[in-house]
């Protein structure tokens, strides 16, 4: 009977150690997410499926997301990750950056979808770009891998294993991407060949033009050369919102900053350039809910 | 305790061990573990800054209606999602689509 006793006391101790230690490895992994809740979803290469914040404050860039946008957060791994939902929809993520780099400056992070990460990376590297992070899988997310284009733009290319969502089309949801680049027609050539996009002109409101790549009839993003000074070649996302203005003016309530306010000329009177308090540099447009 | 009793916990602790073990090496190969998410790796040298500046450009408290007078509004071609409808132009371009347009 002593043994009996005594034996029970060391198992329970034994698995009670096992289950901290689990209880702690579970708590560092962060909970990634899928990037769309639709049972139904198929792939849709060449969409601009996703977007990444890296940071060096999760939780003051997810309150400032929450308070002028409503997305609601779902942190892990130590708070080093936030999954955001918009109306219950996977919107985006926050992560933060890994304690070996130095700068902690926001950085949003496109993702375009791809059929196969593996051969895409090698397209990559065969077009000239290189790769940063070569593809590897988040388990619930999907394969992925970050690379740079021969101009300079970081994006990342993703598999997602649950399928792509489709174009959301909620006032403070994603509605578009463009990349600024320095070199456009090398940039379409590496596009092109990577994520299979073809590109058309577009004659802009001055008289000027810009490119649009698209893929199966359907447009993604939006190529101009670099306009303002000093900005390195960089994918920015948009952001739909009603007002514009208003929003403009509560993220610089909440601590942000604007970049570039709405002109008032008319060409750009539905766009600003944004940043959120830790430095994500994000643009808005004015465009009714579909 | 007798020699049974130790055998067991030995064997028990031995197998609360190895499966630990074996759950921290496959973290490690699969990215999990971090302390934070893995693409934030490459990103301090020379990514941190795209914008070459501090966001805060024209921003810290200046009236967005005032975006007329911002010192770089000229500079800017039209930016963000083109209007549906947009005047598409097919020709002259050097990867010419074969349907005469996106599906907007």
């Amino acid at each position: 009977m002593q043994f009996g006793k005594f034996f029970l006391m060391k198992s329970l101790l034994i698995l009670g150690a096992a289950g901290f230690l689990t209880a702690v490895q579970a708590e560092t992994i962060p909970d990634y997410g899928p990037i769309t809740t639709d049972a139904s979803a198929i792939e849709r290469p060449g969409k601009i499926v996703w977007m990444d914040l890296v940071t060096s404050d999760v939780r003051a860039a997810a309150k400032f997301y929450r308070d002028i946008f409503n997305w609601q957060f779902k942190f892990s791994g130590n708070d080093s990750y936030a999954y955001a939902t918009l109306n219950g929809k996977p919107v985006a993520s926050i992560a933060a950056y890994d304690e070996d780099v130095e700068s902690g400056e926001g950085l949003w992070i496109a993702s375009i979808s791809v059929e196969d990460v593996d051969a895409a990376a090698r397209r990559v590297k065969n077009q000239g770009g290189s790769i940063i992070e070569a593809p590897e899988d988040l388990p619930g997310r999907g394969r992925y891998t970050v690379i740079k284009d021969p101009t300079g733009a970081v994006v990342m290319l993703l598999r997602a294993s649950g399928g792509d969502p489709q174009s959301g089309g909620s006032v403070n949801g994603w509605l578009w991407a463009e990349l600024w680049t320095d070199d456009v027609d090398a940039a379409l050539r590496f596009y092109e060949k990577v994520a299979g996009y073809r590109s058309v002109t577009v004659k802009d409101g001055s008289g000027g033009v810009y490119q649009v790549m698209g893929r199966d009839q359907t447009p993604h993003a939006s190529v101009i050369k670099t306009p303002l000074p000093d900005v390195e070649p960089i994918w920015l996302p948009y952001l739909r919102v009603e007002n514009v203005d208003a929003t403009a003016k509560e993220i610089l309530k909440a601590g942000g900053s604007v970049i570039v306010p709405p002109q008032k000329d008319g060409l750009n009177d539905d766009v600003a350039i944004v940043a959120d308090p830790t430095g994500g540099v994000f643009a808005l447009q004015q465009k009714e809910a579909e | 305790m007798n020699f049974r009793s130790l055998l067991v916990c030995l064997v028990t602790l031995g197998l609360v061990i190895s499966t630990s073990a074996f759950l921290s090496a496959c973290s490690s190969s699969g990215g999990y573990g971090r302390s934070s998410i893995h693409y934030g790796v490459g990103y301090g040298g020379y990514y941190g800054r795209p914008w070459g500046y501090d966001p805060v450009y024209v921003g810290g408290g200046i009236d967005p209606d005032s975006g007329a007078d911002a010192p770089v509004a000229s500079q800017l071609p039209e930016m963000g999602m083109p209007d549906y409808g947009g005047d598409m132009d097919m020709g002259g371009m050097d990867m010419d689509m074969d349907m005469g347009g996106f599906d907007w």
